[in-house]
């Protein structure tokens, strides 16, 4: 197998703050093959977008990534100095955000804003930036895009603010892009159209994609493999077809369970009793044995490693203590 | 049984003001001839976009805005109308409701007996020696106990799904028939979510409530609502029977919301080929003539961009704003993933 484009090694990002130091990303380890398209999942506070910003080097204070290894192609982007990492941020590796007004410029006109984005990365003049910029808004789905180009955000609405940013990202024409909860704020009809300009743009460039999302139904949609996530930690992975046929950790199973998907109707509704942890005082053991229906006694103990049950499968449960090999910690 | 509310020909319009002397300079069309009811038992959910009214319709059955023209009955009686107070706090004791973020809806710096003891001694519930144990029995109902423990809390202590449960039970305090639940569960996380929903139908059987569920949510509508009403740009465009909207759409807006929701299951869902909706939802500022939904509709006929379509029912309480509703009789039921010719 040839080297992931992205690969992240026991990633350890911590926030300290005034009320103790919450583990927000606690040993995450995850890759992104060429051409790929990876979900993160994972219910709010579970350190999935300090996972994404971690990839980025975006962790700002009181948050720190405390330890662990993030290759992209082939360099670790852990070591590289603040200067080279602004060339590989929005080059080679790029990122589009769930709230696109907080990251454009309202009083800058949308082509500048672009074009600014072109001429970090690309040794071009204005004249070819500002045709480069035009390109990227005619291929995200802009109608009329020369005229778009004068305009100031806020004349824009959600979903053309969503293709301004993705036009922004997709302009170095990057190997790369991790897309942070890229639809949350947008209406279903309007989702539709994003989701499936990001699929499509991803085909045309050859790029990868990393999905972060609470979304079971994107994930379902739009992606090859899965993370799961709870709790600072990734507790299951494998294909989206396995994973939504055969989940293997507990907290998965009970996750798809509580989904209502729009496609049956269920009469009567599951739940997973308590709530999600407090990650400055996480539960001993397994973070999710305090609401675990399949729970063990030693699951309050010891935490699970993550248990390797088919190439690309593995779960961090104690069920498959037996069943798998415990992958290196 | 008579509808326990029901709603006729509602139309509510919100001048702009900011032409000269703070003249309208502009009119929001937010809901326009909404005709709608909710039987006692029953819950009704209304979907739609953003723009399509959904929650100024829930807002006027509360009272919080003035409609602009058409009736709303509550219990065969004018909502409109009630001119004194005394009227009005009955309804207020009758019509309860839950919102979206129960961050905001919360007093930060009252307690939860605090929170709670108001209505109940606002409309003299219970008498006042008893207000203690009532909001702990409410606070036990609604899966916080014992409910001895959280009295004095502040709703900071209190997780997005902890704090729900507070304003469900301050809206069931009174006693209400109807609960006007506004994105109730939207912003929960799934799990808690799935809590939400199953307390709310636990409540439902108890105390013999009616629900009016403002949702974008498919999938909650499908499990938890027995009849649907979809909206699109302040019009009601398709209602019936949760089951056989989802099974026998008869309006295009409705089709396209369904092929466009997010489904959970990978097999099914990359069998959908159906392009997405194009385009933006209109502003209610100035919508389309005739059927509002024409201009993003992939089966508009010239006649579409002409004539306002009627709201026809099919003589099942199955209702469409569509000039073509009777085509779709012909096509075989929705599935989801399964291919579709349109006429």
């Amino acid at each position: 197998m040839s080297e992931p484009l992205l690969s992240a090694k026991n990633l350890v990002t911590r926030l300290f703050t005034d009320s103790g130091t919450v583990l927000a990303v606690d040993g995450v380890s995850l890759h992104v093959g060429h051409g790929e398209a990876v979900a993160l999942v994972g219910e709010s506070g579970c350190g999935k977008s300090m996972t994404a910003l971690s990839l980025m080097r975006l962790v700002r204070k009181p948050g720190r990534i405390i330890s662990g290894e993030v290759t992209f192609e082939g360099r670790n982007l852990l070591s590289l100095s603040e200067r080279e990492m602004r060339d590989v941020r929005g080059g080679r590796l790029a990122m589009v955000f769930q709230d696109p007004m907080t990251f454009l410029n309202p009083l800058m006109r949308v082509g500048e804003q672009i074009m600014e984005a072109v001429l970090l990365h690309q040794r071009l003049g204005r004249s070819a930036a500002r045709l480069a910029a035009l390109e990227a808004l005619e291929r995200v789905g802009i109608p009329a895009a020369k005229n778009v180009m004068d305009y100031f955000p806020h004349q824009l609405s959600g979903g053309m603010r969503q293709r301004v940013l993705i036009a922004m990202a997709i302009s170095s024409k990057p190997a790369m892009l991790i897309a942070d909860e890229p639809t949350t704020a947008l209406d279903v009809t309007i989702q539709a159209q994003i989701m499936r300009l990001l699929a499509q743009l991803r085909r045309e460039l050859s790029s990868s994609m990393l999905l972060i999302t609470h979304d079971l139904g994107l994930v379902a949609e739009y992606c090859d493999r899965v993370y799961v996530m709870y709790a600072g930690r990734i507790v299951e992975e494998g294909d989206v077809f396995g994973v939504f046929a055969n989940p293997r950790h507990p907290y998965t199973r009970a996750l798809l369970r509580s989904t209502l998907s729009p496609d049956r109707r269920i009469q009567k509704l599951s739940s997973i009793e308590g709530q999600p942890p407090n990650l400055i005082m996480p539960p001993p053991g397994c973070r999710f044995h305090p609401r675990c229906g399949e729970k063990l006694p030693k699951c309050a103990v010891d935490a699970p490693p993550d248990f390797a049950l088919a190439p690309g499968v593995g779960a961090r449960c104690w069920l498959y203590e037996g069943n798998g090999h415990a992958a290196a910690p | 049984m008579p509808p326990l509310l029901e709603i006729r020909n509602l139309e509510v319009h919100f001048p702009i003001s900011g032409g000269w002397f703070n003249s309208p300079r502009a009119v929001v069309h937010a809901v326009d001839g909404v005709y709608l009811h909710v039987n006692p038992g029953e819950i009704v959910a209304v979907v739609g976009e953003s723009g399509c009214g959904k929650t100024t319709l829930a807002r006027s059955v509360l009272g919080l805005n003035q409609p602009t023209g058409g009736a709303i009955r509550f219990r065969d009686a004018s909502l409109l109308d009630a001119k004194t107070t005394q009227q009005m706090r009955d309804y207020r004791r009758e019509i309860q409701m839950i919102f979206q973020d129960p961050f905001d809806s919360l007093n930060p710096r009252k307690t939860v007996l605090q929170t709670l003891a108001q209505p109940l001694r606002i409309h003299g519930v219970v008498p006042r020696s008893q207000i203690r144990a009532e909001v702990i029995r409410l606070l036990n109902m609604v899966g916080l106990s014992p409910g001895e423990s959280y009295l004095g809390r502040y709703p900071h202590q209190f997780s997005g799904g902890q704090r729900q449960r507070i304003c469900i039970a301050r809206a069931i305090a009174l006693r209400p028939s109807l609960i006007v639940a506004d994105e109730a569960v939207s912003a929960l996380d799934i799990s808690i979510r799935a809590q939400i929903l199953a307390l709310l139908q636990k409540l439902k059987a108890e105390l013999g409530l009616s629900y009016l569920f403002i949702t974008h949510d498919l999938g909650v509508v499908r499990s938890f609502c027995e009849r649907v009403v979809v909206m699109y740009l302040g019009h009601v465009v398709e209602e019936g029977p949760t089951e056989r909207v989802f099974q026998r759409p008869r309006h295009p807006y409705t089709i396209a919301l369904l092929e466009a929701c997010p489904l959970a299951d990978p097999v099914i869902a990359r069998k959908r080929t159906s392009a997405p909706l194009t385009g933006d939802i209109p502003s209610p500022i100035s919508p389309p003539k005739a059927c509002r939904f024409h201009t993003r509709c992939p089966m508009a006929q010239d006649i579409c961009r002409t004539e306002a379509p009627p709201l026809v029912d099919d003589g099942r309480g199955h209702i469409s704003r569509c000039h073509f509703a009777d085509e779709f009789e012909r096509q075989p039921r929705f599935e989801f993933g399964a291919s579709r010719v349109m006429a």
